[in-house]
């Protein structure tokens, strides 16, 4: 165990942010649920909670969704609003990732602010072109995908948001992995837009690779402007095996993930193909 | 730290470290119906309810449960007052080595409170957390829908 | 009789007499005790009763070969609140093994408290007691201890070429050929069967490997002990041998039995990790040191990597026939690994051989040979299955490639060439436990009935090499056929007490050591159904090596039939008492030779029993066959207590058989194979198993489904990852994968009863016949829908698809 010796609550975001201002590096917030990693990090002695700061919320909007940093994925798996959002998609594995004590307990800012490995959320957020509020003092708000590029030290993550625009997209989430609670193997996210014949906008995210979340954009552009048909996801799945970036670990060799992004796209095609007939 | 948690019912004040989990204030408090096991989030042995949520104790500093209520599986019933469910894992079968036993029948209960009338996968996936060795699980998903069948005719509770 | 419902049919073959308590699903005599989460187990007892216990921490080796050339605990010492620390320099220097088995012990004495030479990351260097875990895991940082590093042998294919490093220099007693690092050999001949090879018209050869598992019980190896007011030292312990634990302690800290006792509460599970002296000796030396009471409870990690696996094997099987497919010739050779300890590494080895080629006795000439070897791996032990397990992988395997090869139906293969009623092998005879076995002849088997009724239930002539397609997934089913035992003839003993009390009820204490299999329940209803009262009457107390009987421990599928043999001893011991005091009241006459004459089980089984045409048991009242009388049980122990000619009823009684009947099983199994991924998902699983009569359906049918489970997981997802000197790097339940709720197949157990006339009340055991069936039958029907035959485990997805690719592997 580390050395913490305060546990402090914090009343507001300003509140929050003012006392990890002034105890530097030795405060980290607990807002994740799952907060076993902090007891093990011997510099940190103080731990700032926001579970009163008012981030357990879902808002929607005429812009889209708001989730408050501190929503849980059953939370998220049970809103009316995100069950309708992309096609579902977020709801649905919000709600069967890891395990029911798990689900209960991480929050949607927790997985973003320390990008854990075994979470599917954030590179599905990020395939559904979220976008992060921050707040540092003052309010901003920066695309999710970004966030993770070049995390703010600091900031606090207040929601996350969907936005209105690919509500009536069709999100889609394959995962591989050895157990149904295991974390995945090889993670594969995508947003596709398509009028019916021709796809008109794609976000396809790779995760699990292992590390973290990235947009393929020259796999997204592949998709864009093509019809929808078996022949545009064989050449995506032919291409997508040299592009995406796979490494070693003990769940898998490279060259089986290498293998895993391929069968995510076929995946993708029988999802997309079958959703047109 | 001196914080209060609610725990079966019972308001109680607790002397704590802030880098305590939930799990190991409760059983050095004598709440030893909570049972370890990973101590990493991976097992359900350890499951309580926090405010109603099924969750692992081992996971959660035992500050952040500071003000709010937990359940342990004796909140839900003893053995001279056992729960219809606990009654139920014992007669399907559903008890072997009894070890996740309190951690799956606290699972159960957070389902069955919201939603009387699950379905088999619908039990599976709200009691995906517990592990168990010793059954094979399938006896236990049994367990949980006589329990809810039972409830839902409204002679017990 | 016949139940069925969903995932579970009950049936039964041929006739028996009815019982009241035996075969029904009698509620588990802990169960509302363990559904409400009392505090049973051994840390619960430790934290309620000791709250200001010392507790222990281990300092494990982080090298594979080598030795401790200094080891400075003075910096640990000085940490306020430690109490004690422990090495090799300040403990008992006793080789022994860790192994809880009978007497004289078969695994070799290659193990120390505490050790000079390191053999394997995990290898036991230090303890530390303290106040608090905390600042005893403080402690361990404070330790330096310096190695000087040896190659290591980390692969049991190199353990016996010339030149290895030797694990166990100090060459120790009971090890076959410690130069070579070999722990144990076996060599068992029947006929000729290099002869008979050579003559056969069909012949097939394959080499199978098995890989590193863990029993993963939920709750880790953890004990206390504490000195009582006497000065005995009292070890609370979660084991499945409380009294090779006790026998074992005693040797290797030197202290007498009448100064140790061994208490074995409710144990979280255990499936044979927990055969094993692991913790037990440093918990009682601290209370000895500090006089204070000291517990120990594994980590996860370590009972992972410092605990008990399963052997890994490789296999070499060959089989020869004529052409029609009648066996002629069976061998197997067995290379072990048996790890940096000996530990059941002898008779694991032999069960690979001894419970599996029975189960074919047409074959004529049989040769079982193998070698267990040392290596600077993880340590392996007794898994439920112990060594058929890995036998079965490769035997049933072969066989369906044979089928194959014959261009017949694997099932019609496998029923040409089975054992049935009557009949016997020669290898029962040539191989048991280490040592030379035991006779038998078959008497009881459901085995062709269940594997019809498991053949129609997963639908095999429907679906046989149909490779039924699901966009890129293609179907397939296979099965395995399997028998195990009942206990060690001969060797495994058991005993029970029975005593009456006033009011008509009874106390039955026994050694049988229920580690959550519901034994004191099903042992409670063997007494019951004897003594002729319902399950309230019956008080069950287990186990205790100060209080109850002996018995040597829940293992070898021994419990239901060596323990059962020894309560309904007992029963019918103390139940004869009783009809002695009912003939004084009734004024009746009674041959007191039928009240002394030890008992039998087999009465009542094959033969009446002779005084039951004198007295009955009917609902707590002894009833005259002569005079119809009858005379309540209360009253008999009242007279019997205060009245006239006082004496106490009870007795004990023991039991151990030259019999080891084995339960049969037949395992089917559909499957899906994802040809983009390789991954294998079983979309149905078949467990149909015979195992006499069901004492407790439920629990029959929870030992099934639970080794199963286990044996799904093993075929699967579970498997040890190495680093570059034989580091787990999976050690936590995080990356080592067992099944979870949402990923048990749909499974279905028909359980087939059949009398066994050797067994008490008709019964065999079950516990470990259930894991046997998942790699064959997944690996058969992987075979089924590809086309190919792995020959590796576990069938991960990797592996499935390089072969799908037609890459070696």
């Amino acid at each position: 165990m580390g050395r913490i010796t305060q546990y402090y609550h914090a009343t507001s975001l300003e509140d929050a942010f003012a006392k990890a201002k002034q105890l530097g590096p030795v405060a980290a917030y607990v807002g994740g649920g799952v907060e076993l990693v902090l007891r093990r990090n011997p510099e940190i002695t103080t731990l700032i909670d926001l579970s009163h700061c008012g981030l357990d919320y879902i808002a929607a909007s005429r812009e889209g969704i708001e989730i408050g940093s501190q929503t849980t994925l059953t939370t998220i798996s049970r809103s009316a609003d995100i069950r309708q959002y992309a096609g579902g998609s977020l709801a649905w594995w919000a709600g069967h990732i890891a395990h029911n004590n798990l689900r209960d307990m991480i929050t949607v800012g927790g997985v973003i602010g320390r990008n854990q490995p075994w979470n599917d959320v954030v590179p599905h957020l990020v395939a559904l072109g979220a976008q992060v509020r921050l707040f540092d003092g003052t309010e901003r708000i920066t695309p999710l995908s970004d966030y993770i590029e070049a995390k703010q030290p600091g900031a606090i993550i207040k929601g996350v948001l969907l936005s209105a625009g690919n509500a009536g997209s069709r999100g889609f989430l394959w995962r591989f992995t050895r157990t149904q609670q295991d974390i995945s193997t090889l993670h594969f996210s995508a947003l596709v837009n398509c009028d019916g014949k021709v796809m008109t906008a794609a976000n396809l995210v790779f995760a699990g690779r292992p590390g973290h979340a990235a947009l393929y954009p020259r796999l997204s552009e592949e998709l864009v402007g093509k019809s929808l048909s078996h022949e545009t996801f064989a050449r995506l799945a032919e291409m997508a095996p040299d592009l995406v970036e796979v490494g070693t670990d003990l769940r898998a060799t490279g060259e089986f993930r290498r293998e895993l992004v391929r069968a995510a796209i076929v995946n993708l095609d029988e999802h997309m193909t079958g959703v047109a007939q | 730290m001196t914080i209060s948690i609610n725990v079966n019912t019972v308001e109680r004040s607790f002397d704590i470290q802030p880098g305590e989990v939930l799990l190991d204030v409760l059983r050095r408090e004598g709440y030893l119906e909570v049972k370890g096991s990973c101590h990493s989030g991976d097992c359900g042995a350890c499951t309580v309810l926090l405010d109603g949520r099924p969750v692992a104790s081992c996971l959660i500093l035992v500050a952040k449960a500071d003000g709010h209520a937990v359940t342990t599986v004796r909140g839900i019933g003893d053995q001279a007052h056992p729960h219809v469910l606990q009654e139920a894992f014992v007669k399907n079968g559903a008890v072997q080595c009894g070890y996740c036993v309190p951690g799956a029948i606290t699972s159960a209960k957070a389902l069955l409170d919201e939603n009387p009338d699950p379905t088999e996968e619908e039990i599976r996936l709200a009691m995906d957390s517990n592990y168990c060795r010793c059954t094979g699980y399938e006896q236990q998903v049994e367990a949980v829908l006589d329990a809810a069948a039972q409830l839902r005719k409204g002679d017990k509770k | 009789m016949s139940i069925e419902r969903k995932g579970f049919r009950h049936l039964t073959e041929g006739s028996y007499p009815a019982t009241h308590v035996v075969g029904k699903s009698v509620d588990k005599v802990d169960g509302y005790a363990l559904a409400s989460g009392a505090p049973m187990y051994t840390d619960d007892i430790a934290a309620r009763d000791f709250p200001n216990r010392l507790h222990g921490r281990i300092l494990t080796s982080s090298i594979a070969n080598g030795v401790i050339i200094s080891i400075d605990t003075s910096a640990a010492e000085a940490l306020p609140g430690v109490r004690l620390v422990l090495t090799w320099k300040n403990t008992p220097r006793t080789f022994y093994t860790t192994a809880g088995q009978g007497w004289p012990e078969p695994s070799p004495y290659d193990n120390q408290m505490f050790t000079e030479r390191v053999r394997f990351v995990g290898d036991r260097v230090a303890a530390v007691f303290a106040d608090s875990i905390d600042i005893a895991e403080q402690a361990l940082r404070l330790i330096k201890v310096s190695f000087k590093e040896e190659p290591a042998v980390l692969d049991a294919d190199d353990a016996m070429k010339p030149g290895a490093p030797i694990v166990h220099p100090e060459d120790p007693k009971g090890a076959y050929d410690s130069a070579h690092n070999v722990a144990a050999h076996l060599d068992i001949n029947v006929g000729d069967v290099d002869k008979a090879l050579a003559e056969s018209e069909v012949t097939i050869s394959e080499t199978f490997q098995t890989h590193y598992a863990q029993h993963t019980p939920m709750e880790t190896h953890t004990a206390f002990a504490y000195t009582d007011d006497m000065g005995k030292v009292v070890i609370v312990s979660s084991t499945q041998v409380p009294w090779h634990a006790r026998r074992i302690v005693s040797r290797v800290l030197d202290i007498p039995m009448s100064k140790l006792r061994v208490v074995k509460p409710r144990i979280g599970g255990g499936y044979g990790t927990k055969q094993e002296i692991l913790i037990d000796d440093l918990v009682a030396y601290g209370t000895i040191k500090t006089g204070l009471p000291c517990e120990i409870e594994l980590t996860r990690k370590e009972e992972f990597v410092s605990s008990r696996t399963r052997h890994p094997m490789k296999i070499d099987m060959s089989i020869g026939c004529d052409k029609q497919g009648h066996f002629r010739a069976l061998k197997m050779y067995v290379l072990s690994n048996t790890g940096a300890y000996g530990s059941h590494s002898l008779t694991v080895m032999s069960n690979t051989g001894s419970k599996t080629l029975p189960l074919y006795n047409k074959a004529t000439d049989v040769r079982f040979f193998g070698d267990a070897v040392y290596t600077n791996l993880p340590v392996p032990g007794a898994y439920r299955g112990y060594g058929a397990t890995q036998g079965y992988a490769a035997l049933e395997c072969t066989i369906d490639d044979l089928a194959a090869k014959l261009g017949m139906d694997p099932i019609e293969l496998r029923k040409m060439n089975m054992i049935r009623v009557g009949e016997g092998s020669p290898i029962f005879e040539a191989l048991g436990e280490g040592r030379q076995g035991v006779a038998q002849t078959i008497k009881s088997s459901s085995l062709p009935t269940l594997i019809d009724l498991g053949a129609e239930a997963i639908g095999w002539t429907e679906k046989r090499g149909k490779r039924t397609r699901n966009g890129h997934k293609v179907r397939g089913v296979g099965m395995s056929m399997h028998m195990q035992g009942s206990g060690i003839p001969l060797i495994d003993m058991a005993s029970a007490s029975i005593k009456l009390n006033e009011d008509g009820s009874y106390f039955l204490t026994m050694g049988a050591t229920d580690i959550g299999t519901g034994s004191d329940t099903i042992l409670s209803q063997m007494a019951a159904e004897v003594l002729g009262v319902t399950m309230d009457k019956i008080s069950a107390l287990s186990s205790d090596t100060d209080l109850t009987p002996f018995d040597v421990g829940a293992y070898a599928s021994s419990t239901t039939f060596v323990s059962g043999g020894a309560v309904v001893k007992a029963a019918k011991a103390v139940r004869n008492q009783i009809f002695s005091v009912a003939a004084e009241m009734l004024g009746e006459e009674l041959d007191q030779q039928l009240v002394i004459a030890e008992p039998k089980v087999e009465w009542d089984n094959t033969q009446p029993d002779p005084i039951l045409s004198f007295y009955r048991m009917d609902d707590g009242n002894v009833v005259s066959a002569r005079s119809g009388k009858k005379v309540s049980v209360s009253d008999i122990a009242y007279r019997a207590y205060y009245e006239i000619n006082q004496h106490q009823i009870a007795t004990t009684q023991s039991f151990v058989s030259p019999y080891s009947p084995p339960p049969f099983a037949a395992h089917f199994v559909e499957i899906e194979v994802d040809e983009l991924t390789g991954k294998v998902e079983v979309l149905k699983y078949v467990a149909a198993v015979d195992c006499g009569v069901s004492i407790n359906p439920d629990l029959v049918r929870g030992q099934i489904m639970g080794a199963v489970a286990n044996g799904i997981g093993f075929a699967l997802t579970e498997e040890y990852h190495f680093g570059s000197h034989g580091n787990m790097t999976n050690s936590s339940l995080f990356d080592y994968k067992i099944l979870s709720r949402r990923d048990m197949p749909p499974t279905e157990v028909i359980v087939v009863d059949n009398y066994e006339p050797t067994g008490p009340w008709g019964a065999k055991s079950v516990a470990e016949i259930g894991i046997n069936g998942a790699i064959p039958a997944i690996g058969n029907a992987i075979f089924d829908a590809t086309g190919i035959r792995l020959h590796r485990t576990p069938y991960t997805p990797d592996k499935v698809l390089a072969a799908l690719r037609g890459k070696s592997i």
